[in-house]
């Protein structure tokens, strides 16, 4: 403990008198900066004031550096009192360190121009501050950052504090400000005479580094500047840029942006310039998207384009649930899953699926022979496997031949799905969410219910969450908006889901996991 | 807003020859607002003891006999270890409110919410009585409009509404003329019920909509007029104190702004926890009122630690009120429309967790009743749930009694907020 103390001030020693002895601002600014991520990081807030005191007599040139590093160091340092909950620190300094932080940074400002970095960041803090208390001051900050941010980028070569200054804006969630800050900094780099291979370049070398937002934006200025080159020969890239920013269940990737880039590609070039590998990409990324028709139009098209395609089985198997379950088109799904079971010598988890899908629609409109029929077809089909789909055959088997009701949640969510008082809203009422979507056989996944936020203040709402489906081979939870499941064959599992309040359905959703 | 133009100009100008003159003219004020009355021939007429005032900038005040009055405020349902909401404190002869207004001055307490009168109006009037006289603490009045009625609030049947209306106007003639009464309150999350979720109800004409977005508007016109025509009624009866529509959050006020006029100010329950974010601004474009906030707070129970964590509470407090004070009409900064808050609550209430277990309301329940994410520190808590109702108390209740009360021990919110109070500025 004490040798590392004593490294500590020795350290802090020498930091203090290499930043007198620094000859150049720059230099003793780099060196500050250096201090100030040492001290920080360690949580030595006033050490770090302390040690910006004893430069201050000797070092006048760098007041307003030492200003905008004192304000910095008390936010961190409230930040971090309320974060680790030291409390007698924060009850009893805090409101001396608001104090000094507020007229730290003012002053940090006022001494110096928007051409100077240190400027910029003592207003970036400043808003940071007012943004973390909702202080109505936060948005008037805010704009003169901004304002500021843009008169340093028309004038100075420098780029990097733009872009610093827009990644904190994005991390707070000014995604709109940050955006403009990012689109001065795509200006600046753009203008700079870069080739846009090395644009592309750049742009993926962001995408590496998570910034999506800026690796799109600088996309963007490729895909402009390729255009006016050669519009054919741009079709491949765009392909492999989309594919990049397909869904991904680790979350990197931005589905959104992947379909502006198909459909750019279809207007290029039609909808057939899309390969099976790219239009099934596509159909995945809509579906992930819950764009459910813009999925079923697409499934259906590698359906008809593909029918020897290695997409082709869960393509129409997709297909048929969406047009079920979320079109109401049970004439199409039907067709899609009969599609399925055409070839009497294909056996697989998606075509076994397609006979349930065929029994439970037949079962659904009170045609019980017709029911009963695809139910011993699947079991016949199955021999002993996919035990995940011949359990939910056999249930309703059961059903039929003892004259009973279908199970209450898969009943309530087909109701809810293709009942005659069916309600378009009540699928946009919930949120319907898997994690991962993507599974292997027998690994664990979760899938979660949010219902929108009606608000009832302190008021609880106890919700029932009936699920039905495909869940694995467990019972699904009663009244639980989590549902963990594992499969143990492969193939497209659907997820049902209604939530019903005391005054009845609220909600019902509708999602889709793969098992590979 | 109910002043007349004659008032509010002469009311303006009393009010800046009172901040212009200070103290020591006060003779000149006096003359001035005199001049003032005489020639605008309003000398006939008196100002209401409270009222809203509309400034210059558009900022709102109010004032409570001529001065501008901060809320600083706790509910207060002082309902002793082992009863519940039914037991009547108003008639406990221990007289909670004595020892609870002398810690509550202490603290700079001004003003109590009770959400519903006894039924017994002259130990009702009696409490308000002593605390005013005692403490020179006022009482907001509130009412529930019927909201726990079984089997559910009926805003859309006639009969229900006169029920209503007879109750609210016989609580008005009862205690308007009681100098400790503040303002009215109408409601109190009464809102949420015009979305179906919470005690909810229709009307044959809401049931035959099929659009759920369109049922919900038919439940805000029905009852946010309900609602003005009881403010308008109680205009009628009392002057004297301006009336505030209850409301959970901002929820449902687009649709108040078209059909309660009459209301003079929002009175809203907001659980935010750190901050209130844009809420006053937002107010301000969706329905252009003062707005009282009469539900805020914290509560200190860390169901994440299972402990009690009284710093937790001070620091949602603090920086609640924080912000409140950004809001004031006369702060630097802010919307200028916030009129003060009442703070959720005075003491613990034991019985709460488990209201239909008469053992439970012996034992200081550490259960959870509801989650939110913005009471962050504990929200790691089993199920999300970190919102322990019985553990809302600026003022614990130990189990030892003296003078045939709970003893009353302040946490640390109402040291912090006691300080705040005193210095606001510096912070």
């Amino acid at each position: 403990m004490r040798s590392a103390i004593c490294q500590q001030t020795a350290q802090q020693d020498n930091f203090a008198q290499q930043i007198m002895e620094a000859k150049t601002k720059d230099e003793a600014y780099l060196l500050l900066e250096e201090a100030s991520d040492g001290y920080l990081a360690n949580n030595r807030y006033n050490e770090f004031v302390a040690f910006l005191g004893v430069l201050r007599p000797q070092r006048q040139d760098l007041l307003p550096a030492m200003d905008y590093y004192t304000g910095l160091a008390r936010y961190r340092q409230i930040e971090y009192l309320e974060e680790a909950q030291e409390w007698n620190e924060y009850f009893n300094r805090g409101d001396a360190y608001r104090q000094e932080l507020l007229s730290s940074l003012e002053k940090a400002i006022d001494e110096t121009s928007y051409l100077e970095e240190v400027n910029l960041y003592a207003r970036l803090t400043l808003w940071q501050y007012y943004k973390g208390r909702d202080d109505p001051l936060n948005s008037k900050v805010l704009s003169g950052l901004c304002e500021s941010v843009a008169q340093y980028s028309q004038l100075k070569q420098e780029v990097e504090p733009v872009r610093k200054i827009a990644d904190a804006l994005k991390s707070a969630g000014e995604n709109a400000k940050a955006k403009e800050l990012y689109a001065l900094y795509i200006k600046k780099i753009s203008a700079a005479g870069i080739k846009e291979s090395r644009l592309k370049e750049i742009a993926s070398g962001f995408y590496a580094a998570g910034n999506i937002e800026l690796s799109e934006g600088i996309y963007d200025v490729y895909i402009e500047r390729s255009l006016q080159e050669n519009k054919q020969k741009l079709i491949p890239a765009l392909k492999t840029i989309a594919a990049q920013f397909v869904y991904q269940d680790n979350g990197q990737g931005d589905p959104v942006y992947a379909e502006k880039l198909f459909a750019k590609i279809e207007e290029l070039a039609g909808k057939q310039v899309l390969d099976e590998e790219s239009m099934y990409l596509r159909a995945f990324n809509l579906e992930k998207i819950k764009d459910f028709a813009g999925a079923e139009d697409r499934y259906a098209f590698l359906v008809k384009q593909y029918p020897k395609g290695r997409h082709f089985e869960e393509a129409a198997l997709k297909a048929g649930l969406i047009s079920a379950y979320v079109l109401q088109d049970k004439l199409s799904a039907k067709g899609f899953f009969e599609r399925l079971t055409q070839d009497e010598k294909i056996i697989s988890p998606q075509v076994i699926s397609a006979y349930y899908q065929l029994g439970l629609l037949a079962q659904w409109e009170g045609d019980l022979e017709k029911a009963r029929a695809s139910y011993l077809k699947l079991l016949e089909k199955a021999g002993g496997d996919f035990s995940d789909t011949t359990a939910l055959a056999n249930a309703r088997l059961k059903e039929i031949e003892e004259n009973r009701p279908m199970e209450y949640n898969l009943k309530m969510f087909l109701q809810a799905s293709l009942g005659d008082n069916f309600i378009a809203q009540r699928l946009a009422a919930a949120d319907l969410s898997c994690r991962p979507y993507r599974l292997r056989p027998d690994e664990q996944a979760v899938a979660e219910a949010t219902p929108q936020p009606a608000q009832t203040g302190c008021i609880p709402i106890a919700f029932n969450y009936l699920w039905s489906g495909h869940n694995g081979e467990k019972e699904p939870p009663a009244d639980e908006r989590l549902l963990k499941f594992s499969h143990k064959y492969s193939g497209t599992k659907e997820i049902n889901l209604v939530i019903v309040s005391p005054t009845g359905i609220i909600a019902y959703a509708f999602d889709l996991v793969d098992v590979y | 807003m109910r002043l007349s133009l004659n008032k509010r100009f002469v009311y303006r100008i009393s009010y800046i020859v009172y901040r212009a003159a200070g103290r020591k003219l006060i003779l000149f004020a006096a003359c001035g607002i005199f001049f003032a009355a005489c020639l605008f021939g309003c000398s006939k007429k008196q100002l209401p003891k409270v009222h809203i005032q509309k400034l210059k900038n558009s900022r709102y005040q109010l004032i409570v006999d001529g001065r501008p009055y901060i809320v600083k405020g706790v509910c207060y349902n002082p309902v002793p270890i082992g009863k519940n909401h039914e037991y009547d404190w108003w008639n406990d002869p221990a007289k909670p409110w004595i020892t609870d207004g002398k810690l509550m001055q202490e603290m700079g307490i001004n003003t109590i919410r009770i959400y519903e009168p006894a039924k017994n109006p002259e130990a009702v009037k009696k409490v308000i009585r002593d605390l005013y006289q005692l403490y020179g603490i006022r009482t907001i009045l509130g009412n529930w409009l019927g909201f726990w009625e079984y089997p559910s609030p009926l805003y859309g049947d006639k009969a229900f509404q006169e029920k209503i209306s007879k109750e609210v106007l016989e609580t008005v003639d009862l205690y308007k003329d009681e100098p400790g009464v503040l303002l009215w309150v109408l409601g109190n999350e009464n809102n949420y019920s015009c979305l179906g979720r919470v005690n909810p109800w229709s009307t044959p004409e809401i049931e035959s909509e099929p659009d759920p977005q369109k049922k919900n508007a038919l439940r805000y016109k029905i009852y946010y007029s309900f609602v003005n025509r009881l403010a308008q009624e109680i205009h009628k009866l009392d002057i004297d104190h301006p009336v505030a529509l209850g409301n959970g959050e901002l929820t449902g006020l687009e649709a108040a702004r078209d059909y309660c006029p009459d209301i003079d100010l929002v009175a809203c329950i907001i659980y935010r926890g750190k901050s209130f974010g844009p809420l006053f601004r937002s107010l301000r474009m969706t329905f252009d009122r003062p707005i009282l906030l009469v539900e805020i707070g914290a509560d200190c129970y860390d169901a994440y630690l299972k402990k009690e964590d009284q710093n937790m509470q001070a620091f949602f407090l603090e920086s609640q009120w924080r912000q409140i004070y950004e809001n004031l009409a006369d702060a630097q900064k802010g919307e200028g429309n916030c009129i003060g808050a009442v703070t959720f609550e005075w003491t613990d209430e034991w019985w709460k967790h488990n209201e239909y277990s008469a053992e439970g309301w012996n034992v200081h329940d550490t259960g959870s009743n509801w989650s939110s994410g913005s009471y962050y520190f504990d929200i790691k808590a089993e199920n999300n749930m970190n919102m322990n109702e019985e553990w809302f108390g600026i003022v614990a209740l130990s189990e030892e009694k003296v003078n045939g009360l709970y003893k009353r021990i302040p946490r640390k919110a109402y040291y912090v907020l006691r300080d705040f109070w005193k210095n606001p500025a510096k912070n």
